[in-house]
């Protein structure tokens, strides 16, 4: 029997009508997008702080893992502290997509890796700005809409900024996705897939008290930033309105692909990719014609951006008789 | 959202709320005292009678295996959450088998509570509800606490010619503006330089001053004076003026109670009333908003969250420590009585707010949950969020 979560006075959203005209599933890929400079300066905490430092107080540790905070003693003299950031963490993410009737169901199952050290304690998808989304979760809260700010997608280049479905777990029920453990989240829109990036981590990463100085509270903010500390993942969510002209969500499909090569997350040489990005090309050129695809994704990732193809544009395999 | 759903071989249908009636049969309720606050489901099986269990707060059956098998029925009643997880389970042995969830018509038709509408930025509303306040003041700029700012001090003949002349300088507060229901010590003012000088001296005989200001939010002015303006002609007569001016921000929007926020903390530091200390950047309001809401609808629907302090109407120090009698510690426990500076730092310019997590001025009902209030701020784009005593505070870019 399934598990049923009514929390917050909302129910059932678990639930829904067969939606099975058209579905596929496909891992997603399990890299970081984040993998960006170190937003403040590395320190081994061994020796002297690096040159230049000035009155720098808080340094990452060369693992990025945990911050060394140069600590002021009433006497005026400083401690070096330790503060781990809760970020080691190996998290994967599988999206399942679905349509029936216009409507787009979204099944996104995260699960936090064997290595991770951390627990999972949020998870986001950037979205479209449907006023009728469905959130549902089958363990954590119902999800919420950060509908008034706008978000970026992060790793996606020349995307227009979204805005942001959130699930949390009530930190005080201890419901976090410790290492080994998955959980999933639901999104039913209207909004056609495209890509999109997806984030998680644990929360928080440190206890921070207004005891702590202003000075080293103001140094962490750039560690503690939802961009660096957060893993971000490029996943395929809703990203297209109902009425987004084909040919522009082929040429954003074209974008997105050739990031995904660029950042070696596609193989350049891939007959999929090629065979797809000739027909995303004459589709944002304006061409009507119904394309099929005939190579065999090769990959989850391949797979999974054939599903969503399919979804939003019935670009649709074939396989050659 | 759906409230009503299919599948074999168990049968939902949603009527009533925050109680889940497992009908395998009959049904009929026993009795409870004390509620508990929260349950946690033993593991047992039940195949016989209707039992019912009760929480104020949630049910739930964590690590258990709890089965319902006919002719047994069990209504689970609880205030926030019944949650039913792997290891529950409803087994029907004979006939057909009927899993029916039946929650609260008012629930059925809860909605989450829409984020509002972002504030809408309001140049000088902050500052028309300060002067509203005083009497007689007639600011003709703002300035920001702690700038510099250019001024020009020039002379006007009867004919309103500009004539060169000798001019002194001062400036005065506006006592009580802005909030400060308190002025002892005096406030400190901004200052002004040079102080006096010949116009005739500069282009134009326009006199350069610069205007520093402190870090207090006030009205203030400045008297200028003209010392020789005869300049030898018998029945000239020296006529002083003076200049008003607000020190603040001009920008901040009124945090108002309503369906999310209740307002806290006024009546408490001599700084005015609950309109006087809800005063914030349109950024960081929309952030509170997005981040009340979402909190709210997550974890503690129906409610409010209680809203502290944020900024003054302009903004500025809010020196909350300026008597003993607020018994103020600084970070190493030490007393603090610091009138017109900090602690309250970053409340000087309507980024952050302190939200409650205690009783001390909130219904335990609105109160927060500082980690997840936290995180929700954090999502609504919050630059900086910690606990602060018994507050969550969450703080934006400015």
């Amino acid at each position: 029997m399934s598990p049923i979560l009514m929390s917050g006075l909302i129910a059932f959203a678990l639930f829904f009508e067969p939606l099975s005209q058209i579905s596929a599933q496909a891992a997603n890929v399990q890299q970081s997008v984040s993998d960006n400079q170190p937003p403040i300066p590395i320190w081994s905490g061994q020796g002297s702080v690096p040159a230049g430092s000035g009155d720098r107080k808080v340094f990452l540790s060369p693992d990025q893992h945990n911050v060394i905070i140069l600590w002021p003693n009433p006497d005026g003299t400083e401690s070096k502290k330790w503060f781990d950031l809760h970020n080691t963490i190996y998290p994967n993410l599988r999206v399942h997509m679905e349509s029936s009737s216009g409507i787009f169901r979204y099944l996104y199952d995260l699960g936090n890796g064997e290595q991770s050290k951390d627990s999972l304690r949020d998870f986001s998808v950037v979205i479209y700005p449907d006023q009728h989304v469905q959130l549902a979760s089958a363990e954590w809260t119902v999800g919420a809409i950060f509908s008034n700010i706008p978000h970026e997608r992060v790793g996606i280049p020349r995307s227009p900024s979204g805005v942001l479905a959130v699930w949390t777990c009530k930190l005080e029920d201890n419901r976090f996705l410790q290492p080994g453990a998955r959980t999933n989240f639901t999104i039913t829109t209207e909004a056609r897939p495209g890509f999109t990036s997806a984030a998680t981590e644990h929360f928080p990463h440190l206890d921070l008290t207004d005891e702590w100085p202003d000075e080293i509270l103001d140094q962490l903010e750039p560690v503690l930033d939802l961009k660096w500390i957060q893993y971000h993942f490029i996943t395929l969510g809703p990203r297209y309105g109902p009425d987004d002209p084909d040919a522009g969500i082929a040429a954003d499909y074209i974008v997105g692909i050739e990031e995904l090569v660029r950042t070696h997350r596609l193989a350049q040489d891939s007959l999929f990719v090629k065979e797809a990005i000739a027909d995303l090309d004459a589709i944002a050129s304006g061409s009507s014609a119904h394309f099929t695809i005939t190579q065999k994704p090769a990959s989850e990732l391949e797979a999974e951006i054939l599903s969503a193809l399919e979804l939003s544009l019935h670009l649709a395999y074939r396989a050659p008789k | 959202m759906k409230n009503a759903v299919s599948f074999s071989p168990i049968r939902l249908k949603c009527m009533r709320p925050t109680s889940i009636f497992l009908l395998l049969a009959g049904s009929c309720f026993c009795c409870f005292g004390q509620l508990p606050a929260n349950l946690d489901l033993p593991s047992e099986t039940l195949n016989s009678g209707n039992v019912v269990y009760q929480a104020s707060n949630s049910i739930t059956n964590s690590g258990s295996n709890f089965v319902v098998q006919d002719p047994a029925s069990v209504t689970l009643t609880a205030g926030s959450s019944i949650t039913l997880a792997p290891g529950f389970d409803a087994v029907a042995t004979t006939g057909t088998a009927t899993f029916q969830a039946v929650i609260n018509p008012d629930v059925v038709n809860w909605q989450p509570i829409p984020v509002p509408s972002p504030p809408t930025a309001c140049t000088n509303c902050g500052e028309d509800f300060a002067l509203a306040a005083s009497s007689g003041i007639s600011p003709q700029a703002t300035f920001a606490p702690s700038s510099s700012n250019t001024l020009y001090a020039y002379c006007l003949d009867e004919n309103a010619d500009v004539v060169p002349c000798d001019l002194s300088l001062s400036i005065a507060s506006y006592l009580k503006t802005n909030g400060h229901f308190h002025d002892s010590p005096l406030p400190p003012t901004s200052s002004i330089s040079p102080s006096s000088g010949y116009t005739g001296d500069y282009p134009d005989w326009n006199m350069p001053v610069t205007l520093t200001t402190t870090q207090i939010g006030q009205f203030e002015t400045v008297s200028v004076t003209p010392t020789d303006c005869d300049n030898g002609e018998e029945g000239e007569t020296c006529i002083e003026t003076n200049y008003d001016y607000a020190v603040g921000y001009s920008s901040l929007v009124y945090i108002a109670n309503s369906n999310i926020f209740y307002q806290t903390g006024g009546n408490t530091t001599d700084h005015g009333d609950n309109t006087f200390n809800h005063w914030m950047t349109v950024n960081a309001a929309t952030g509170l908003q997005q981040a009340t809401t979402a909190y709210l609808n997550q974890y503690n629907p129906g409610q409010k969250v209680c809203i502290n302090d944020i900024a003054l109407p302009i903004g500025g120090k809010f020196d909350i420590c300026w008597s003993s009698a607020f018994n103020c510690k600084d970070k190493n426990g030490n007393p603090v009585v610091n009138p017109w500076g900090s602690p309250h730092a970053s409340h000087d310019q309507g980024t952050a707010v302190d939200v409650a997590a205690t009783t001390n001025q909130c219904n335990q009902s609105n109160t927060v949950n500082i980690p997840n209030f936290r995180q929700a701020c954090s999502f609504a784009g919050a630059s900086k969020t910690f606990a602060e005593g018994s507050h969550a505070h969450c703080q934006w870019p400015n």
